[in-house]
């Protein structure tokens, strides 16, 4: 087992870990079997944001374009004309024909944009407003801050945070943002809003939301997380729905769904009032996955013959699921944002 | 698809556009970030990107199986951006120096660290040899193999070792000289 700096910050499944939480039962486990481990690994990462650099990256909405240009030249060029790699003729047209392209495409598009520091997020000390070719700059010392965006959409900015964005933005609207801010982002079918934070991307349509840090609450609507790091990693799109949170674990890699603490009705409730007199549960439970936009499962054919006449009004949703058991004599779960009812049949 | 995903014989077939195109998806990224580092002419980069996947492209039928395809990718990159520069540069000199921009300012909040000690560990690391900042850079921030980036190097995989020792040594005696020995517990 390694045990030196040096022979730690040479091994790629070391690296992969530190930087990605790769394997992380192993390493964690690792760390378990000797008293130096932890602060070992503790220097480890001191040495490793030493090592911070600088550098461009591409949007995603850029890469998009250069790929389907490169396809396009493929599949125009027949492949009779196909020549050999090196063959200086064809080389020089291909480049003449992107070098146009280029020109076109950086008129239309901000390319590249400068990423911080290797997984740090730069704190802008106080309040400040800056741009630079094609990109502004907002940020918060001690007080909250309104940014309305190029395409309409409102920001509330958090006080120590910042956000970086496209003043004249193309297909997509990206948003590069450290700290925590609140989102209310108008409707548009075909071009995504994106939130990019140092570890998660948000892909949104028409609605609220708030990213902080490793977490997404959805006010309204619907928005989709996945994780960002870098194109090379299998990106998962996570729905989160109101009334969810979504956690990100960067050493476990893995999302968490969680019921917010206090879910709000999104809906006026069909039911009046939430009180039924002999109705079927099925219909309850349906009204109430409406209401609170809520993921409730349960065995239609064993509660199927359940009725159920209460008052539920003026209760929070967890006290409506906790009569509604008690009622059946049954009990829920929730696991994962989603709400599993267990019970036994009616007669 | 994932970067892992090797690059195999089989896309004679149909459909193999699609999966071309995720391929490229995949590592567009990678290598615009590696050969920045090389050339800061963007129209330059694009074209030896695009030169990359079409070569790539055009040679599909004749690969055998490409197990991972990072570091290949990079290595064709570095080879035609080279072979470009060369060419514009009309001179046999020196191959491009690999450049590399370090950001020792996150450190000032998160570590506590006094200005001028930062300017002092930039300078150390402004001052390593440009191939022991594209080890660096292949081992941390492409997440290369020692033994790939020995390849992608041309040189010995023990003196990638080497010169990530070296590495790691400087940036220690840095933090020791600067007084913070409470952030460390000194182990061998």
């Amino acid at each position: 087992m390694p045990e030196s700096i040096e022979t730690l910050l040479a091994d790629p499944r070391f690296i992969r870990w530190v930087i990605q939480g790769d394997d992380h039962s192993h390493w964690e486990a690792w760390m378990a079997g000797a008293p130096g481990r932890p602060a070992l690994v503790e220097e480890a990462r001191t040495l490793l944001r030493s090592l911070a650099i600088r550098e461009s990256a591409l949007s995603q909405e850029e890469i998009e374009g250069r790929v389907e240009a490169i396809l396009r030249r493929l599949r125009d060029d027949a492949p009779d004309r196909a020549a050999a790699a090196g063959e200086a003729g064809r080389l020089i047209r291909l480049r003449r024909g992107w070098a146009g392209a280029a020109i076109v495409a950086a008129a239309i598009v901000a390319a590249a944009i400068l990423v911080a520091a290797f997984w740090l997020a730069r704190r802008p000390r106080s309040a400040a407003s800056t741009a630079d070719d094609g990109f502004a700059t907002v940020s918060t010392g001690e007080s909250r801050r309104s940014v309305t965006l190029p395409d309409g959409s409102q920001v509330v900015l958090y006080p120590t945070s910042s956000i970086r964005y496209a003043t004249h933005p193309g297909a997509a609207v990206s948003v590069y943002l450290t700290g925590k801010a609140e989102f209310s982002v108008t409707v548009a079918p075909n071009r995504p809003f994106r939130v990019y934070t140092s570890d998660l991307v948000t892909t949104v349509l028409g609605t609220r939301f708030v990213v902080s840090g490793d977490k997404v609450t959805v006010i309204t609507g619907k928005v989709s997380v996945s994780r960002n790091a870098g194109p090379d990693s299998v990106l998962t799109g996570v729905q989160v729905k109101p009334n969810q949170a979504l956690v990100y674990e960067p050493l476990k890699r893995d999302f968490q769904k969680i019921l917010v603490d206090t879910p709000v009705a999104v809906r006026p409730p069909v039911t009046p009032d939430f009180r039924y007199d002999n109705a079927p549960v099925t219909e309850v439970l349906e009204q109430l996955k409406a209401t609170y936009d809520l993921d409730i499962v349960y065995d239609r054919d064993v509660l199927q013959h359940c009725k159920i006449s209460a008052d539920l009004s003026d209760e929070s949703i967890y006290r409506k699921l906790d009569l509604i058991c008690q009622a059946l004599d049954a009990r829920y779960t929730v696991t994962d944002g989603t709400v599993r009812i267990d019970a036994r049949p009616c007669e | 698809m994932n970067s892992e995903a090797p690059i195999s014989d089989d896309w004679g077939r149909a459909g193999d556009d699609a999966a071309f195109a995720a391929l490229m998806r995949d590592h567009y990224d990678a290598l615009y970030r590696y050969g920045q580092h090389f050339t800061q002419d963007d129209a330059l980069l694009a074209d030896c990107i695009q030169d990359v996947f079409a070569n790539l492209w055009l040679n599909r039928h004749k690969l055998s199986s490409i197990e991972h395809p990072r570091p290949y990718l990079l290595t064709a990159l570095k080879r035609r951006v080279f072979r470009l520069l060369e060419r514009d540069r009309k001179a046999a000199g020196a191959p491009p120096a690999f450049t590399l921009e370090f950001s020792v300012e996150d450190l000032i909040v998160e570590k506590q660290l006094a200005e001028e000690n930062a300017l002092k560990l930039r300078q150390v690391l402004d001052q390593l040899p440009a191939r022991q900042k594209e080890v660096i850079y292949l081992v941390y921030y492409q997440q290369l193999d020692p033994s790939e980036v020995a390849v992608l190097m041309n040189i010995h995989r023990q003196s990638v070792y080497n010169l990530l020792s070296e590495t790691i040594r400087k940036i220690r005696d840095f933090w020791v000289e600067s007084a913070m020995v409470v952030l460390f517990s000194l182990l061998a």
